[in-house]
């Protein structure tokens, strides 16, 4: 009987993101897709034998939220890497010692011990230099490197060193620098900021069955929180490898479009011209797809690096930094274009984003109007001019919540654009108003995984635990934010006349809340929104209440997400 | 001999420990000394700001929160700013550092490669809130210790609220051995003894001032030698007396290969630097030292302990440059 319902959801407050149909009560599903929305007798009409039937007793639902810049591997393969974790807050020296021999013993072997941490006042206290010396006296003769507490220096032995390539003939990083003895010019084994880098790329990629529970636990957690679709920024083969086998067992519970890093932005790829050339093609799914590159265009707003169209405040020519070429960017926009390869670049200042868009008129000069949608990712900083471009160009700008509302921190590191670049920052209204279709990314783990904190800072741009009354940049209504949180998600990952919103036809994602956000004050009362019921594809991933098991379904997952 | 990089002084602290007083006492002590101060407010309320007294034409309020970790490319910026307009004016610069930074972080950024040859960290000064401490009243422990592992010189300040046991706990407790820790009322220390070694050619002057205002807690030690000197042996034995050592300073001869090295030391931080020597004519050879009493004695360092110390580096690998 196929004209019968799989699933019917009734007597929900449904905001649909359909502007023919904005609210619904009931939803009919078969085949993974919606096949009727509108009120719930006429949903039931469509039942049939073997039609299951959810109640959502007037909750509120809508569509699956998309995150389009997150980075689970990044926030997790600590975890599961099984990382040296010296828990006590400020180890003695005897602390880091019997940690490091324990974590011999536990794993002997001749492979890195990496981890942390260690914290200069205790060294100190009892007269002892962190050094590699030191490190060498307990262990030499496999590779040991501990970052301090706050992430300033990391402390190595001379394995570690040797295996890095640093020696005395190393020059220093522009943001960081190697501690040397001023006698011998030997790298005392102290590595600051920038400098721990080739540290930190020496080690070896993260074991496959590492990076597995890393996308896992990421994935299933995204899913708790109403997102049916997200974007992995910087995979490698490994990384691809690992989301493809998750795919295969059935354990991807959401659609991931992976980029590529086009550079070893963080960690190196080594097949990455094989996987550019077409490789990337055997990964591909109804979930995944790594038809994507990523890369950092530009820079940062604490050590200003970000490239700007006019200098930083106080400097007479000092305009960030890229870490490319102009005509590198041109070439490669314009040949991932033509070969269908969407350009992810990460840009923070407007003279990054107003290159990154002539990048793209250039290509679709070459290349004809209907390519690939390229994505500005943070567009922190946004010029008129590329306001007014990406409607124009069919170009993605993606704003990531970590400096949207005035946290204090945020506020702090922002604070270095200068009072009027203050005003305009991740101007999401602007683009909004200039027809262009904002997408939002939590650019997990720089900010936190949890999609709401996003979603009620948009409609706010105010702290959410009201630590200060600032309102940080203009506001867009929450009929906006879900729009740019699920349809504009869509329409970036080229699915938007199939997901993204509630509608005959589209792919079955949908979210049931514990309240109706349309009913609530905003600040304070969305980030920390319940996600009761996540579906995609017609299927129940997350059941948080476990009631659908009983009705007949076979939830993916059940009850409260893991706190990460 | 005039040091070819700007000498930076780091002032840390937690949140009252008398930061903005030693500034002030600093500016006004100053002298000769050509002083530029960055202080970073914090938050909106500027009350480092609003403390220091403007009387120095080079005072720079840094803006929007604390300098060591938001705001690291500020400071940069505010250091490039007087490289580049000021330095032929500027003999010397303090950063304050903000009472919830870590000065640690502040001198990391100043290491990097576009401050090589320009900035260098001459001292770091961490300022301690003994009444506080004394009393265990003690905010952010771990912030403290942080400001305190970062520290070359120690000023434990306030002492005047408290009674010696007190203040011998405190040195107990929380003092690094290698350190020097000074007591003070209202940071009031003899900045030259702090600052004044970074310029050579006013250091005897700097000198005789220490000796006339605090003639019982510091005492000056000046060490000559042409021979050829085992850097690596003096370094240790520099090293070693480090607690009681708040200055040296000067230029020797490598043993090794007859290079001249200026070394500086400020409590346990001690630079060996070949390059700064390359235009010196026919320097006198030897070290400046500012040592000050050992806290647990009455009596001053031993000179004659230090001098037979510092011998026994010109005794090794003896070579023929002499």
């Amino acid at each position: 009987m196929d004209h019968f319902a799989d699933t019917i959801l009734i007597n929900g407050k449904i905001y649909t993101v359909d502007d023919n149909l904005p609210w619904a009560r009931a939803v009919a599903i078969r085949g993974g897709a919606f096949i009727g929305v509108g009120d719930t007798d006429d949903m039931l009409a469509l039942r049939g034998p073997d039609t299951k039937i959810l109640d959502l007793r007037g909750r509120f639902a809508m569509p699956g939220l998309h995150d389009m810049h997150t980075h689970p591997d990044l926030a997790l393969v600590p975890r599961y890497r099984g990382d040296l974790q010296i828990n006590a807050a400020e180890p003695t020296p005897d602390e880091v010692k019997a940690a490091i021999l324990e974590e011999d013993r536990r794993r002997p072997g001749t492979d890195w011990i990496y981890g942390g941490h260690w914290v200069r006042y205790t060294f100190r206290k009892e007269g002892i230099e962190p050094d590699k010396a030191w490190l060498d006296s307990i262990i030499s003769h496999r590779p040991v490197a501990l970052m301090d507490r706050m992430w300033g220096s990391l402390l190595a032995n001379s394995k570690a060193l040797e295996l890095a390539g640093i020696d005395c003939d190393t020059p220093d990083m522009p943001n960081g620098h190697i501690v040397r003895d001023d006698l011998s010019g030997q790298p005392t084994g102290i590595l600051v900021d920038g400098a721990y880098a080739a540290i930190l790329g020496a080690m070896p990629p993260p074991a496959l069955e590492v990076l597995k529970s890393a996308y896992h636990t990421g994935a299933r957690y995204q899913s708790s929180r109403g997102v049916v679709a997200a974007k992995y920024l910087h995979v490698c083969e490994h990384r691809l490898e690992a989301l493809h086998q998750l795919d295969n067992a059935g354990d991807l519970p959401i659609r991931v479009e992976a980029a590529i890093s086009w550079q070893d932005d963080i960690f190196p790829v080594e097949k990455r011209w094989e996987l550019l050339a077409g490789k990337r093609h055997f990964y591909r799914s109804a979930r995944l797809n790594a038809n994507a590159v990523k890369f950092h265009f530009d820079g940062t707003a604490e050590p200003m690096t970000s490239y700007l169209a006019s200098p930083w405040p106080g400097h007479a020519n000092w305009r960030g930094k890229l870490n490319m070429t102009k005509e590198h960017l041109f070439d490669m926009v314009r040949d991932l274009d033509a070969r269908g390869i969407r350009v992810i670049a990460h840009c923070t200042g407007d003279g990054a984003s107003d290159l990154f868009m002539e990048a793209i008129a250039h290509a679709r000069k070459c290349n004809g109007h209907d390519g690939v949608r390229h994505q500005c990712a943070h567009s922190t900083l946004l010029s008129d001019k590329t306001l007014e471009q990406f409607r124009a160009l069919d170009a993605i700008p993606e704003f990531s919540p970590v400096g949207w509302y005035p946290d204090p921190f945020a506020m702090g590191a922002r604070g270095v654009y200068g009072e009027s670049r203050l005003k305009r920052i991740y101007n999401i209204r602007a683009v909004l108003d200039h027809g262009g279709r904002a997408v939002f990314g939590t650019d997990w783990p720089v900010s936190p995984p949890n999609p709401w904190l996003g979603i009620e800072t948009l409609v706010t741009r105010r702290d959410p635990w009201c630590r200060n009354d600032i309102q940080l940049g203009q506001p867009i209504t929450l009929k906006e934010a879900i729009r740019v949180a699920t349809i504009n998600g869509a329409w970036a990952m080229d699915m938007e006349d199939k997901a993204g919103s509630v509608c005959i036809g589209k792919q079955a994602d949908i979210i049931v809340l514990d309240r109706n956000i349309f009913e609530v004050e905003a600040q304070g009362n969305i980030h920390n929104v319940g996600v009761d019921l996540t579906m995609i594809d017609g299927e129940v991933i997350h059941d948080r209440l476990d009631v659908t098991a009983a009705l007949g379904f076979a939830p993916y997952m059940t009850g409260e997400p893991e706190a990460l | 001999m005039e040091p070819t990089t700007l000498p930076i002084t780091l002032i840390g602290g937690f949140l009252g420990s008398g930061k903005s007083t030693l500034v002030n006492n600093m500016l006004t002590a100053a002298g000769g000394v050509r002083l530029a101060v960055l202080v970073n407010d914090f938050g909106d309320l500027a009350i480092d700001a609003a403390l220091v007294d403007q009387r120095s034409e080079n005072v720079l309020a840094l803006s929007n929160g604390c300098i060591c970790c938001s705001l690291q490319g500020e400071l940069a910026e505010g250091i490039e700013k007087f490289l580049d307009a000021n330095h032929k004016n500027i003999d010397h610069v303090l950063i304050e550092a903000s009472g919830v930074s870590d000065p640690q972080r502040i001198a990391d950024v100043v290491s990097y490669p576009r401050f090589k040859n320009r900035a260098r960290i001459d001292s770091i000064i961490t300022l301690l809130d003994a009444y506080n401490l004394a009393c265990g009243m003690v905010a952010d422990p771990p912030l403290q210790r942080a400001q305190i592992a970062a520290a070359d010189f120690i000023l434990i300040n306030k002492v005047d609220q408290i009674s010696e046991q007190d203040v011998a706990k405190i040195r107990r407790d929380w003092v690094p051995p290698s350190v020097p820790a000074i007591t003070t009322c209202f940071a009031d220390v003899p900045i030259q003894a702090l600052i004044g070694l970074g310029h050579a050619d006013q250091s005897s002057r700097l000198i005789e001032q220490v000796n006339a205002h605090h003639p019982h807690e510091y005492s000056t030690y000046s060490w000559r030698t042409d021979a050829g000197v085992d850097l690596g042996r003096l370094r240790n034995v520099l090293r070693s007396q480090s607690a009681y050592i708040l200055r040296a300073k000067g230029i020797l001869r490598d043993a090794a290969n007859g290079q001249l090295a200026v070394i500086q030391m400020a409590g346990p931080r001690i630079a060996i630097d070949f390059r700064a020597t390359q235009s010196l004519q026919a320097p006198q050879l030897g070290l400046i030292i500012i040592g000050h009493k050992k806290p647990e004695a009455t009596g001053t360092i031993s000179w004659s302990d230090i001098t037979l110390k510092l011998e026994d580096a010109l005794n090794s690998r003896e070579s023929g440059f002499q």
